[in-house]
């Protein structure tokens, strides 16, 4: 959820729940009010009643009169002498009535009151029919949410572009961040804006890429020249091994040991050499601007595997669209080609097979395998290889960075039931 | 390598034969002698090799200086050396069907050394 619908929806519910609450508050306020404002023209008749009593005008033809009058203010009064009964008491209830004209029960406002008038005891009966009263307060309490839901929806509105607005600076950062890439050695520059909290986190993202670019590229300095500065000793030490190699009186046990000795130096010089390659891909030290024959290049490399294919029993079939140019740069793209070809040899099962198939977008090579998946997410990372494997654990992570380098594209898939491809895009 | 190129440059002195025990190599015609009777049939590879061997007699060549002098660059791709030790054994059969003495030792696993006797 992002954080400005998080937030909204947080003002949005607390607004429903105080809407809720204030209409209910409000629609029992008004009501109370409504019912005081009746209670007083209630008590105002009565008084005028008693003061009619008083005066002694209490008369039939009075009373009639009276009543109509109190009729056209929509009040019902009934003045019934009694005996007995304990005077000056007075309380005011709610009662529903049928009405008659309408024929259903309608709420009214009644209020009854014992009085002594001249030695004699009276019942006045009171009553204001509140159906309008009704219809009023709905009306109010409608037009109170309809402003109600006015007001929250502009300020809904109004919150959100403003809230965009003011976390617009925070958003761009995060699109920065996102597309920053260590390796590019570019700073990352964090955008301008007035508020402190932002400033600050730009600020801390800018120092922490500064700091994590210094690091990166000390580490990469560090690697090139370890590779490069151990070519001299190994050379030496092979053209050391060459000299002892011709010692007529080696025995069988020492000439094993210089075997054993030049085997691992030449691994270590491959690595070396791969490493160094790896190294010049990352610095971006290599020119793309020449033109290269692909076809040319895989031709080349498959008849100088060719007999290595055949020693192994693997068939191999090649399916070249001849001369597709790319621009290029003709040692990665020989590199790439090799370590491909190479991977496809020596990851074969005995009598397996290897497909080779170049277009004009794309060079697909699929060999057979072992029969499950390798681990997509990994198999593009330094020295990850299936345990016992001749490789030196660098040749997919090399395929890789040279594509990403040339702009290519190296996927990986497998089918049942062995079948291991990897395809370069040349997009 | 460098020490093999020098070696070689020594041995053939402007000349376009090399010679030893018997066994002559025309450089330029790529066509290869045992006392006059020709050795057939040889690979492209395999005449590579015996050039390696007869301008290196006595010295020990190990399979790794082999296959760089036999696949340059490409030597790289190959993660053993049962080629190189494919390629020798052919160039001795070979030698041999024209009666040329086993010339070609093998030194322990260490590599190959071309000498008589």
């Amino acid at each position: 959820m992002k954080l400005l619908h998080k937030t909204l929806f947080n003002y949005l519910l607390f607004s429903v729940f105080i809407f809720l609450i204030s209409t209910v508050v409000f629609y029992f306020l008004v009501q109370n009010l409504w019912e005081n404002d009746v209670d007083e023209s209630l008590i105002y008749q009565k008084e005028k009643i008693i003061e009619g009593l008083k005066a002694g005008t209490f008369e039939d033809t009075v009373v009639e009169n009276f009543t109509r009058n109190a009729q056209k203010l929509g009040v019902e009064v009934s003045i019934v002498p009694v005996t007995g009964s304990s005077p000056n008491a007075e309380f005011f209830r709610n009662e529903t009535y049928p009405d008659p004209v309408r024929n259903h029960a309608e709420p009214f406002r009644e209020m009854v009151s014992l009085i002594q008038v001249n030695g004699e005891n009276y019942k006045i009966t009171v009553r204001k029919d509140l159906v309008e009263s009704a219809d009023l307060i709905l009306e109010i309490i409608i037009a109170q949410a309809i402003l109600f839901l006015i007001l929250l929806i502009g300020s809904l509105f109004f919150n959100n572009s403003f809230s965009k607005r003011i976390w617009q600076p925070f958003y761009e950062l995060v699109v920065r961040v996102k597309s920053f890439r260590i390796d590019k050695q570019e700073v990352l520059v964090a955008p301008e804006t007035r508020i402190t909290e932002f400033d600050e986190l730009g600020e801390a993202i800018e120092r922490l890429t500064r700091d994590a670019i210094r690091t990166f590229s000390t580490q990469k300095e560090f690697t090139e020249n370890a590779a490069h500065e151990t070519q001299t000793p190994l050379a030496v030490i092979k053209t050391q091994l060459d000299l002892l190699a011709q010692d007529e009186n080696l025995t069988e046990q020492q000439s094993e040991i210089i075997t054993r000795i030049e085997k691992n130096v030449r691994i270590l010089s491959k690595l070396n050499r791969n490493l160094l390659l790896l190294a010049r891909i990352e610095n971006e030290q290599v020119d793309k601007t020449g033109q290269t024959n692909i076809s040319a290049v895989v031709d080349e490399i498959c008849s100088a595997l060719e007999e290595e294919i055949k020693m192994k029993g693997l068939t191999l079939s090649l399916s070249l669209l001849p001369d597709v140019p790319v621009i290029s740069n003709e040692h990665l793209v020989h590199s790439l080609v090799a370590n491909l070809i190479t991977n496809a040899i020596r990851y074969n099962i005995p009598r397996g097979r290897i497909d080779i198939q170049l277009s004009n977008d794309r060079f697909e090579i699929t060999n057979t395998g072992q029969g499950h998946s390798l681990d997509e997410s990994r198999i593009f990372e330094r020295f990850y290889n299936s345990k016992g494997a001749d490789g030196s654990g660098l040749g997919l992570a090399i395929a890789k960075k040279i594509c990403l380098t040339l702009g290519y594209e190296l996927n990986y898939r497998f089918s049942m039931p062995d079948h291991h491809t990897f395809t370069v895009k040349f997009t | 390598m460098r020490v093999l190129a020098v070696i070689r440059r020594r041995n053939f002195r402007g000349s376009n034969r090399i010679e030893y025990g018997g066994l002559s190599i025309d450089i330029v015609r790529e066509s290869v002698f045992f006392q006059d009777n020709p050795v057939k049939q040889l690979s492209p590879k395999e005449f590579d090799l015996l050039m390696l061997f007869m301008s290196a007699p006595k010295r020990v060549l190990t399979k790794g200086a082999i296959a760089e002098h036999l696949f340059g660059d490409h030597a790289d791709l190959f993660d053993n050396f049962d080629l190189v030790y494919a390629h020798v054994k052919n160039l001795k059969k070979k030698l041999k069907q024209t009666g040329c003495p086993d010339y070609i030792k093998t030194v322990y696993g260490m590599g190959y050394k071309f000498e008589t006797s």
